[in-house]
């Protein structure tokens, strides 16, 4: 469980912007309670990155269409 | 989530302590009932040290003295040790409990100091299947952020007079600033969208490398990004500036309400004693022009009854043809030298002789007449045309004096009007006030002139934007080498894509669901309801409360009435937070009058039923409007009452 609330809004905001694109739907919303778990930390651009390279290797452009 | 109970241990002028917040099936109402100096911010601040480890509405007296309660000092023994600590138990969703505890460890030197040995923060929670966890240090503050989150727990415990305050320090960045906390959507924009941002120009920068014209598109982007946020942080501070200048023209606006502009009225007045001076400059002037008339034409006037008589005489005598005379003297001398008639040629007898005498006897003294009469008229017509030319400019010269007599009085009104205008005002305030509300008049103007231009430049800088990131696009797509990068990029900006909706989205129904839940629930709870026409929060997140006339009237409402705008506000944003925490207010009251009290309690009274409220009276807070309308709606109610040596509070339940 994450130790932080979020507001369920901006999860719904998420969903519904990401479409039918799963792969950015879930790369955002563990995002953003990485950012609410560990607000400031240091070393985001390595969490950033990442995520950007799992997450990118099983999305196919085009894929919210 | 809500407070079950808290318990304090030797924490200032508490020793033991323990107040439980019990809930009715319809309320959750508390209220605790303290003078000054028994403590009751004290409660406000041992919720807060114990969550956050801060107290940060400690007042100056307890700023002096130590954490731990006196009397506990001075029964610890000299090297034995001592400690405080403040438990909230606080009651989640589902029946689950958690415990937030903090301990402060001291322990007493040989000066009688209590020395500070350490503190621990701990959470334990209770599960609906009765399993226990404690948690500490980081995990234990996550559970605090679920509680009340620390960025935002001002809008949750928090003293009455911040309210008033509210709206006199905050401006539109500061209230955007307090929604986007609340709301989370600084945490979309300012973390996950901007190093998602920084991400995406990483990659950009790598794909670069393989290849200068991906490279010379980033270079380009990146410089037109830059152009991009120059003119964008220019334009939110002309905004900024517009919006301070607004609501000080409004302010000044509304204060000099019903004020003479006295300025305006001196300068009037000024112009009033200079046009008043010159008026009778010009008004002795014609006295003077008149005077000299007078005496320039005193002798023909004298002379004037004469004059007219001597002119009727001689237009009497040309119409009698008495002038010139009839016969002439000269022929009748002769015919009488002769003795004979020049005409028929016949000698004179006496009787024509004497007919002839007497005959020219008349026509003598008519002809010296005659000729002295017609001497006499030129120089006659001369008087006559002056006296009509004195007449004509007498005349003239009588009304310009009564003219410029009547300006005087006109002036004179003028000046005693403006003179009782003036009267019982601070001249040097009003006349202040003026000068300031001119300057923020030049400032909003100078602003708004700016932004246009800013506006523009923006709008085109855009478009270059928007043009440079396709070239971008369209050499990364060219570019099979870095294939693997450029789908991250893609990755990168359509999830980038997502987050920009999403905030703008948020952002925009945030602001018009607080929006109208402030006006709801204002409208609820002021007492001139007829006065207020509406209350908006704008797009740049200014407030402005309408009057029913339909001007702005944010700047000179009463305290109470600004308390009450800050109340729904702060109630607004505790539905957009989306965090179901208790609200804790000390001194709710305390600057608003009787009728506004009764509203307040009726709309605490109703924010209770979804909503724990704990409220901090001080007994004359605690007035018969709210005592009569909260007592038998209240879930809890204490007293707070301090010990004969001040040094530890009990709380009694009423």
């Amino acid at each position: 469980m994450s130790s932080t609330k979020i507001n369920e809004r901006i999860l719904e905001g998420i969903r519904e912007n990401s479409g039918d694109d799963k792969v950015i739907e879930g790369f955002l919303i563990d995002l953003i309670y990485e950012e609410a778990d560990h607000l400031g930390q240091w070393w985001w651009r390595e969490i950033y990155r990442k995520q950007v390279d799992k997450c990118s290797a099983d999305w196919e452009e085009g894929d919210e269409n | 989530m809500r407070i079950e109970k808290i318990i304090l241990t030797n924490y200032r002028q508490f020793r033991q302590v323990e107040v439980t917040f019990p809930r009715k099936p319809d309320t959750d109402l508390h209220f605790v009932i303290g003078t000054n100096g028994t403590g009751k911010t004290n409660i406000l601040n041992a919720i807060n040290w114990c969550l956050y480890g801060d107290e940060p509405h400690l007042s100056k007296d307890s700023q002096r003295l130590p954490l731990m309660n006196l009397k506990t000092i001075d029964k610890t023994g000299i090297g034995k040790d001592g400690d405080v600590s403040v438990e909230v138990w606080a009651e989640a969703e589902q029946g689950a409990h958690i415990t937030f505890k903090r301990q402060a460890l001291f322990r007493k030197n040989d000066d009688g100091q209590m020395m500070h040995q350490g503190t621990k923060f701990e959470v334990m929670t209770n599960d609906e299947r009765g399993n226990t966890n404690i948690v500490t240090d980081e995990d234990a503050s996550a559970w605090v952020e679920r509680f009340v989150p620390m960025r935002i727990r001002e809008f949750f415990f928090f003293d009455g007079e911040r309210l008033d305050n509210y709206f006199k320090e905050a401006t539109g960045q500061n209230i955007r600033h307090a929604v986007f906390q609340v709301s989370q959507i600084d945490l979309l924009e300012n973390c996950v969208e901007r190093k998602l941002q920084d991400t995406l120009d990483d990659l950009t920068k790598e794909a670069g490398k393989a290849n200068p014209k991906i490279e010379e598109a980033r270079t380009k982007l990146e410089q037109v990004q830059g152009r991009l946020d120059e003119i964008r942080k220019r334009v939110e501070e002309c905004e900024r500036q517009i919006e301070i200048a607004r609501n000080k023209v409004a302010e000044y606006g509304e204060k000099l309400k019903g004020v003479p502009d006295i300025e305006s009225l001196e300068k009037e007045k000024q112009q009033l004693e200079a046009d008043f001076r010159e008026t009778k400059g010009l008004l002795r002037e014609k006295k003077d022009e008149k005077e000299s008339l007078l005496l320039e034409s005193g002798n023909i006037l004298m002379l004037w009854p004469a004059i007219r008589m001597a002119t009727q005489l001689i237009e009497d005598k040309r119409r009698k043809r008495e002038i010139p005379p009839p016969v002439d003297k000269g022929f009748l001398e002769g015919v009488l030298r002769n003795e004979t008639c020049s005409v028929c040629g016949r000698s004179l007898d006496d009787s024509s002789s004497k007919r002839v005498q007497e005959l020219l006897r008349e026509v003598e003294l008519s002809s010296e007449t005659a000729h002295r009469l017609i001497q006499m008229e030129n120089p006659l017509s001369q008087f006559r045309d002056r006296v009509e030319e004195f007449e004509e400019r007498i005349r003239s010269i009588t009304g310009e004096i009564v003219k410029l007599d009547k300006v005087l009085t006109g002036i004179s009104l003028r000046k005693n009007q403006i003179d009782s205008q003036m009267a019982g005002y601070d001249e040097e305030r009003i006349r202040e006030w003026y000068h300031e509300r001119m300057k923020f008049e030049e400032i909003r103007d100078k602003n708004q002139q700016q932004l246009g231009g800013l506006q523009v430049m923006r709008r085109d800088v855009e478009d270059d934007f928007d043009e440079a990131q396709k070239e971008l696009d369209s050499e990364l797509r060219k570019e099979k080498k870095a294939k693997g990068l450029t789908k991250k990029v893609a990755f990168c900006a359509r999830a980038l894509g997502v987050v920009k909706s999403t905030r703008e989205a948020m952002m925009k129904e945030t602001r018009e669901g607080i929006e109208r839940e402030t006006r709801k629930q204002f409208s609820k709870l002021v007492w001139k309801k007829a006065t207020f026409g509406d209350v908006q929060i704008k797009p740049d997140y200014s407030i402005s409360l309408i009057h029913s006339m339909g001007y702005e009237c944010l700047g000179s409402v009463s305290a109470g009435e600004r308390e009450l705008l800050a109340l729904s506000f702060t109630l607004a944003l505790h539905q957009a937070s989306g965090f179901d925490s208790p609200i804790l207010i000390d001194t709710p009251v305390a600057r608003i009058s009787d009728v506004n009290r009764e509203n307040v309690a009726k709309v605490l009274c109703e924010v209770s039923t979804t909503k724990q409220t704990v409220l901090l009276f001080t007994p004359d807070e605690y007035s018969k409007e709210i005592s009569g309308f909260m007592d038998g709606r209240a879930s809890g109610r204490y007293s707070l009452k301090l010990s004969r040596d001040e040094t530890e509070a009990k709380v009694e339940v009423l």
